[in-house]
């Protein structure tokens, strides 16, 4: 098996005047779940479209496992599109049916029956996907993904709309496909998903890359600049500390920004001696405000 | 092709397993005919009316001979009426000639429409505009329907003068109604008194009835078919045409490829609007490419349609045979409906398609859908006329534009005549070309569109989809 299951060199992509990826180059080894975040309108969409070889690159390569060359996704490769993408009139059954075939996998009915089974959803088999609930829909949709087991699978938002009970379900059989060996591309808005199910993240904003890497590597590239803290009851946080920029209260504990790292010494020695602290934490800076200084309305401005 | 056959498979299931579906077939000629039997059902639920109509006889010799014709038409009216709901409560029955001659009759006796007229007769002398504005108070307040002036020399007319043709008719008379331009009854009076004027005139001219008859005797001229020598050597001519079906039926065979035509199409543009709209496109593009996306789609399509032209003709031939037209059926033009079917559908569906693909919602579709209609039902509006003469150049000229080649070559096949070869093939061959045409240009079109989100391009943007060259989007 080849050591990467995309490889992406140089890949260049416009529309019109209007250019989506700018010399992109990705690597996403095999096995791995690679998750891609960035802001609605910055490539995402299209670097996912090239991978399925729905568009093709302007300049640059495209090799999915292992083939550079083909006017359609590989049948080895499983795709969730964001929300619908299934005929609502169909039963879900015969629609599992209908996306394994077209990926040429015909003897689907143990898998079929497997997945029913394993998202709790043998009972629905033979009800039409208008009458299922949002939470069903998304889990059918996962199916028709997965259902030709698919060497490479792409999932673009796919724990939206779901409860935490579902989402932990989903989560699972996430893991599990995992396990035999598939390789995950994993498209998303929500941070913390990406922080907890993904081992690298790739980060494209306007076209370009500004992120890439595994989730620990990136954040420290960006200096620890946050306290969480708590004080005990009766004790208050003095006011005017030099190096902090801005308190803001959230639940029983406040959270400090600092204006550099540096800072945070000093601060935890004042506080111990002019306050009862119960909690100090210095905060690395989690992948959602590194994506919101990246993609905020500052950098867009910016840019 | 194994993708292929795949979509082909699910797009005929989605086509053809469902309610619409289902409902759509059982429906459509009910509709169809519809506009047929529905006046007449309604008519049914008329009730009859007295219509009195004031007669001003300024001859003073009509009023009592129009009267006495009009209570003639009433009764006969009545027993026509009794007739009627005796057939209803009847199994349908096939119209004989000699019922389908006594229906002709009524229809001259001017009962087609179901009010009985009843006469009444305004003093001649003195009348004047006072009393035509009384009349027309009385028509205003529905105490009279209308009222007929009839000239005093009507039957004394001025000698003719042979340079003037407006000497040659008889003065006028007025009729005065709330609907005189359209009344059937203006019609009526008309025809009844110029029978009696005729006659009283024959008469004062020492003409009896009988002989003028028997002078105005008339050959009848009867359609007759082809002579052709059977197997046995003899000579003989093919049975007569049935008049009726021979207008009616190249027509219905028309309607029916229309309705084809139209339920393969319709589904079509449903299936790849929601597939854009519900983003199933994109996972489709990830197992199949535009091309085989698109041939499957077709394929189950045109699957679909003979699906509907099979349970069509079924239908149409048992009913046929059971209505004792079934010598009357074409069979002859089995394999030329079967071939322009197929085009048609691949042309309409693949610009279905098109336009579908190029829009993002179906209210947006209608827009663009509304010249591909009127260009598909050309041949609708001039059927009349085709039939009559299915080798006229209006007929020919329309064979050989594509969007109407396909109803336009069935109507005028089914009617019988002899079409000459060439027109066939040519047609064929036109239709085949411009379907080629249409279907790759549907091609480039639905590529780019299908993933085309947010506004709906312009005209002049899908003109631009179309020349330029269908990778450059992807590639």
């Amino acid at each position: 098996m080849a050591e990467c299951a995309v490889q992406l060199s140089g890949v260049t992509k416009a529309f019109g005047k209007h250019t989506a990826v700018r010399e992109l180059d990705l690597r996403i080894p095999t096995g791995s779940i690679y998750g891609f975040i960035g802001p609605n309108g910055s490539g995402k969409t299209t670097t996912i479209r090239m991978i399925l070889r729905i568009f093709f690159p302007d300049k640059g390569e495209v090799q999915v496992l292992g083939q550079s060359e083909g006017d359609c996704a590989d049948d080895r490769v499983g795709y969730l599109p964001e929300e619908r993408g299934l005929y609502r009139r169909m039963k879900v059954r015969d629609l599992l049916q209908y996306y394994a075939r077209l990926k040429g996998f015909r003897d689907c009915d143990r898998e079929i029956n497997f997945w029913l089974e394993r998202l709790g959803a043998t009972e629905w088999g033979n009800r039409k996907i208008e009458t299922l609930s949002k939470g069903m829909t998304q889990k059918v949709q996962f199916m028709a993904a997965v259902i030709a087991r698919p060497q490479l699978l792409i999932l673009d938002e796919p724990f939206s709309g779901l409860d935490p009970v579902n989402l932990e379900l989903l989560r699972e059989a996430i893991q599990e496909v995992r396990s035999r060996g598939t390789t995950i591309i994993f498209s998303t808005h929500e941070m913390d998903v990406a922080e907890r199910m993904c081992e690298r993240v790739f980060m494209i904003h306007n076209g370009d890359k500004v992120l890439d890497g595994t989730v620990s590597e990136i954040q420290q590239k960006y200096p620890a600049d946050e306290v969480k803290l708590r004080l005990a009851e009766g004790s208050t946080l003095p006011p005017n500390i030099p190096g902090v920029q801005s308190v803001e209260s959230r639940g029983s504990f406040q959270h400090l920004k600092l204006a550099s790292t540096e800072a945070a010494d000093g601060l935890l020695k004042r506080l111990a001696n002019e306050t009862q602290l119960e909690h100090f934490e210095l905060l690395r800076p989690s992948l959602h405000n590194i994506f919101i200084r990246i993609a905020g309305p500052v950098s867009a401005a910016i840019s | 092709m194994q993708k292929i056959l795949t979509i082909a498979r699910r797009e005929y299931q989605a086509m053809v397993a469902t309610k619409a579906f289902v409902i759509g077939i059982a429906l459509m000629p009910v509709l169809m005919l519809g506009g047929a039997v529905i006046p007449g059902l309604l008519k049914g639920l008329e009730t009859a009316e007295n219509r009195k109509i004031a007669v001003i006889d300024g001859s003073g010799e009509l009023f009592e001979d129009l009267k006495q014709v009009a209570e003639k038409r009433n009764s006969l009216l009545k027993s026509a009426k009794d007739d009627s709901k005796r057939d209803t409560a009847e199994p349908e029955p096939k119209l004989s000639k000699s019922e389908e001659e006594s229906r002709a009759a009524r229809e001259a006796m001017g009962l087609e429409e179901i009010h009985n007229y009843i006469f009444e007769q305004v003093p001649a002398e003195g009348f004047d505009d006072e009393q035509r504005l009384a009349l027309s108070e009385r028509i205003r307040k529905d105490d009279l329907y209308a009222f007929v002036e009839i000239p005093d020399n009507i039957l004394l007319p001025q000698p003719i003068d042979l340079k003037s043709p407006e000497s040659i008719q008889l003065s006028e008379v007025a009729y005065v109604a709330q609907d005189a331009a359209l009344s059937d009854a203006k019609r009526w009076i008309e025809g009844a008194l110029n029978a009696l004027v005729r006659r009283k005139r024959l008469t004062s001219a020492g003409v009896s009835e009988l002989l003028l008859v028997e002078l105005e005797r008339k050959a009848p001229v009867v359609g007759s078919g082809l002579f052709s020598k059977d197997e046995s050597g003899k000579i003989t001519s093919e049975e007569k045409p049935n008049e009726l079906a021979s207008i009616f039926l190249p027509m219905g065979i028309m309607m029916l490829m229309f309705m084809i035509v139209m339920m393969s199409a319709q589904p079509m543009l449903e299936s790849v609007l929601e597939e854009k709209t519900l983003r199933i496109s994109e996972v489709l593009l990830g197992s199949a490419n535009a091309r085989q996306l698109m041939t499957g789609k077709l394929l189950g399509n045109v699957a679909g349609s003979l699906t509907v032209f099979v349970l069509y003709a079924a239908g149409g031939f048992i009913a046929a045979n059971r209505q004792g037209y079934g010598d009357n059926i074409p069979y002859h033009i089995l394999p030329w409906f079967i071939v322009y079917q197929i085009l048609a559908v691949l042309l309409f569906s693949s610009m279905f398609m098109a336009i579908a693909a190029s829009v993002t919602q179906l209210r947006e579709a209608q827009g663009l859908l509304m010249p591909v209609w009127l260009v598909m039902l050309l041949p609708m509006f001039v059927w009349f006329g085709v039939v009559r003469e299915p080798n006229s150049s209006l007929a020919t000229t329309l064979s050989f534009f594509p969007p109407s080649t396909p109803l336009m070559m069935t109507l005028r096949l089914a009617t019988g005549a002899i079409i000459p070869a060439w027109q066939i093939a040519l047609s064929i061959v036109l239709l085949l070309a411009s379907t080629a045409f249409g279907v790759t240009a549907a091609a480039r079109i639905y590529q780019i569109g299908i993933l085309w989100q947010g506004k709906t391009p312009k005209l002049t943007e899908l003109v631009a989809w179309l020349i330029r060259n269908p990778n450059s989007a992807r590639k």
